[in-house]
């Protein structure tokens, strides 16, 4: 099920919402499991297998680790929850793509699995590992109460897109939570903003990308190349952005706090940078618990910088089973190390914009990667976009498009950067009558507005 | 109003739009509320293997979408929105000036070896046969001022130049000259990618002023019969925008000859006009009907004179207006006729030949043939 569906928004919200607030205490977690297992079956409920048996084996594993904590069995045990983690993650998500990378490299005709990536799984697991690692370094007691482990684990905010939270932070609120309206309210902001965000920017600038692809490499401008990079970018960024805005209001309207996921990444002036600021939680949970114990300060040079690609290309297949994916970590991995090594020192000597250029055409030329299908569309495509076998500088087709998706393009740089919540500070700081007017009028009616707006154009639009 | 109260607002109208959504939608199911449902999709039928593979919930998601309470309305509302913001394009149909729907005809789309064949081909049959090229520029040509802004139409006035020059004047008629001169007149369906009756009224007489046939008698501007009112052609129906249908005029042959005319060898009709498509998909099958290959017309007229057009559904609204002057006319859609077109030609090498179709109409026969 998907966060931007006339199903989700206007069938299983509400009535999942309501009976949440009618369940009392500690049965809302009752409520809460059967929701997330019903939101997660409604994919294809063959999904639900790998998700029971990773909850179901983390938490014996959780159990087993600490009885024998300090003990090498512990760690055999954790190798062992690990183990099961990756072979499903691996069976599940990724069998078919190593399957077809062995049959085009050792001529093998293996056939495939045809099991489609179960959604959240990429999540779930990485949150699961990661408890049964806290777990086994102490850093983490072991979840005792299967029911608030299983909630945990299936938790369906997060499950799609992220954020990545840890059992150590949803530990205490799974537990015993206490909502009050403010955090109701808060939530139901967030989410309308997400939904927003998802349905009036990403899937429109979605349609722009399609329509640029409409076109083959060598019939476009340099102008409409750019615009295909632009709409894909804000695709992209605001799916994502508005998937962690929904899961974090919701998680708000259910007494729980996710962490970020996104902040304003079109905005770095370096790759680093960049880094600090997309898909926050995943990356901090792969330097904590895949870069840092295996990379190590210690550790040569050489030996940090291949793990750094490691750890990119791992981040790239995150993002789904193909070597585009691996190839754009790579890619942004790159200058993530030339950064470490000299060019931040040298970045610094150029005024902002030029550094943010820099970063905006590494990230862009990156996003290409996840864009197309493969690395010579790619290549093709970026040639063009640099005025190689482009059909001018611009053309009228390019102007019609513009023209057409103007006030998305100009909703996407707006909300790519602060400049909103500048504008809000702003207006909350204002001490006259009129500013004060305008943010109380703003807190009570945009959130309404843009939801209604939303449901108007997913209803209008699904026709 | 204190913070507890703000909270309370800000959730009572989120809580409150959701569920007016949600409550209406699923009352309009039950039949307690009435509403349209246009969308003609059908409740997806269960399977134990459909649930298993995701294909259900998949199928009652779209059908729950396809069918919310009032979907018709939603939807134009967001094309009006959409419009306000300068949205000009629906599903590749382009929304110009005076509500007029217009193809798209890329520049990219009409350059080539498609105008090098199309010139080839119109050259050779000028040479051999005694024919006339009387190409049809379309909407976006000859209305180009009401084109959206930026909209790219590809030059269809250079491409009949060259034609021109490749034919020689003798064998041209210049038909881009003949509509410019009325393009403020209602020559052209908005609705539709063709032109009108009255395009070709205007187009007939040019065409008789080089023939030099006798005039059989004259069409009264003023007496067209309006067979329909309400004409919504394909290209607003594409787009899904609402707009007012149009007339559908006929400047009709009253000699009451005994016509017949017989399509693609085998069906037979006994007049030019079909009357049964005006309640059809395709309205304009009024005139000759649609979707053949070949419709041999025997006019009952006396001459020995025969004529072969290589047309499309534009020049079907002439050929009425035509018929006066040949025993037989062989009207032959080259994108849909399954014959050798050569042949043809050639058993009929002594009749007048007129390549009358639309610009992008003739230039997409090319790209079929590469």
């Amino acid at each position: 099920m998907e966060f931007g569906s006339i199903v989700f928004l206007l069938r299983f919200l509400p009535i999942f919402l309501i009976l949440y607030y009618l369940a009392p205490g500690r049965t809302k977690n009752i409520v809460l499991l059967l929701g997330s297992l019903c939101f997660y079956a409604w994919g294809e409920p063959i999904c639900l297998i790998p998700m029971a048996f990773t909850a179901c084996s983390d938490f014996i594993h959780g159990l087993l680790i600490e009885k024998h904590q300090g003990k090498g069995t512990a760690r055999i045990l954790l190798s062992s929850a690990l183990f099961f983690d990756i072979s499903l993650l691996f069976f599940f998500g990724y069998a078919d793509f190593f399957i077809e990378t062995a049959n085009i490299v050792f001529r093998t005709s293996i056939e495939k699995t045809g099991y489609p990536l179960p959604v959240g799984i990429t999540v779930y697991t990485l949150q699961t590992m990661s408890y049964v690692i806290d777990v086994y370094h102490g850093r983490q007691k072991a979840a005792r109460n299967l029911l608030e482990y299983a909630s945990f684990v299936t938790m369906f905010p997060q499950l799609s897109a992220g954020p990545i939270v840890s059992y150590r932070d949803m530990e205490e609120p799974l537990r015993s939570r206490r909502m009050n309206l403010h955090q109701i309210s808060k939530g139901a902001k967030r989410i309308c903003v997400g939904l927003a965000k998802k349905v009036l920017i990403a899937d429109v600038a979605g349609q722009l990308w399609e329509e640029v692809m409409t076109q083959q490499s060598s019939e476009m401008s340099v102008a409409m190349a750019w615009l295909g990079i632009l709409a894909f970018a804000f695709r992209i960024y605001f799916s994502f952005s508005g998937y962690a805005d929904m899961a974090i209001g919701l998680g708000n309207c259910m007494g729980f706090s996710l962490p970020e996921n996104f902040d304003h990444p079109y905005i770095a002036t370096s790759v680093t940078d960049f880094f600090r600021r997309w898909n926050m939680t995943l990356i901090k949970w792969m330097k904590t618990y895949f870069f840092k114990p295996l990379a190590g300060e210690r550790k040569s040079l050489l030996w940090q910088i291949f793990m750094v690609f490691v750890t990119w290309g791992l981040i790239g297949l995150w993002y789904g089973p193909d070597w585009t994916f691996v190839l754009w970590g790579f890619w942004l991995a790159l200058f993530y190390i030339l950064e470490k090594l000299f060019l931040g020192k040298l970045l610094e000597y150029f005024p902002s914009i030029l550094r943010w250029a820099y970063a905006m055409l590494v990230v862009a030329i990156g996003l290409l990667l996840l864009a197309l299908d493969d690395v010579a569309d790619a290549w093709a495509y970026l040639q063009v976009a640099f005025g190689v076998g482009a059909r001018g500088l611009w053309n009228y087709e390019f102007g019609a498009l513009l023209l057409q998706y103007l006030p998305t393009m100009v909703l996407g740089v707006y909300f790519s950067m602060p400049l909103a919540d500048a504008a809000i500070k702003k207006l909350e700081q204002g001490k006259n009558g009129m500013s004060i007017a305008i943010t109380r009028f703003l807190e009570k009616v945009y959130p309404g507005l843009l939801l209604l707006i939303s449901l108007v154009y997913l209803v209008g639009r699904g026709w | 109003m204190g913070e507890k109260q703000n909270d309370l607002f800000t959730i009572g109208i989120i809580a409150l739009i959701l569920l007016a959504f949600s409550v209406t939608d699923v009352l309009a199911h039950t039949g307690l509320l009435h509403g349209d449902y246009e969308s003609g999709a059908t409740e997806p039928s269960y399977t134990s293997k459909g649930l298993m593979n995701g294909t259900y919930f998949e199928e009652v998601g779209d059908y729950v979408t396809a069918d919310f309470y009032n979907v018709t309305r939603w939807s134009r509302l967001v094309q009006s929105a959409e419009l306000l913001m300068g949205k000009r394009e629906w599903n590749g149909v382009l929304l110009g000036k005076k509500n007029t729907f217009f193809e798209k005809h890329l520049t990219r789309e009409y350059e080539g070896t498609k105008i090098d064949d199309s010139l080839a081909y119109l050259k050779e049959l000028t040479e051999n046969y005694h024919a006339k090229v009387m190409l049809i520029p379309t909407a976006d040509e000859i209305w180009g001022d009401r084109l959206p802004l930026y909209a790219d139409a590809f030059d269809q006035k250079a491409y009949l130049d060259q034609v021109r020059e490749a034919v020689g004047e003798d064998n041209y008629l210049d038909l881009y000259a003949v509509l410019a001169e009325h393009a403020n007149e209602g020559i052209y369906y908005r609705t539709d990618p063709r032109w009108t009756s009255l395009a070709a009224y205007y187009a007939y007489y040019a065409w008789w002023e080089t023939s030099g046939k006798l005039l059989p008698y004259y069409y009264d501007l003023g007496n067209a019969t309006v067979v329909t009112e309400n004409y919504v052609g394909p290209l607003a129906k594409t787009a899904g925008l609402e707009t007012k249908g149009e007339r559908i005029l006929v400047f009709e042959e009253t000699e009451g000859k005994r016509v017949s005319v017989i399509y693609d060898y085998y069906y037979v009709s006994d007049g030019y006009y079909r009357p049964e498509y005006l309640d059809s998909d395709n309205p304009l099958g009024y005139f000759l009907g649609d979707q053949f290959g070949v419709a041999t017309i025997q006019t009952g007229q006396k001459t020995k004179s025969e004529l072969v057009v290589i047309g499309d559904e534009n020049s079907q609204l002439l050929i009425p207006l035509l018929a006066p002057h040949y025993s037989k006319i062989y009207v032959l859609n080259l994108e849909r006729f399954q014959g050798k077109p050569q042949a043809l030609l050639e058993r009929r090498k002594d009749a007048d030949i007129l390549v009358l179709q639309s610009v992008p109409n003739w230039l997409d026969l090319f790209e079929q043939k590469e």
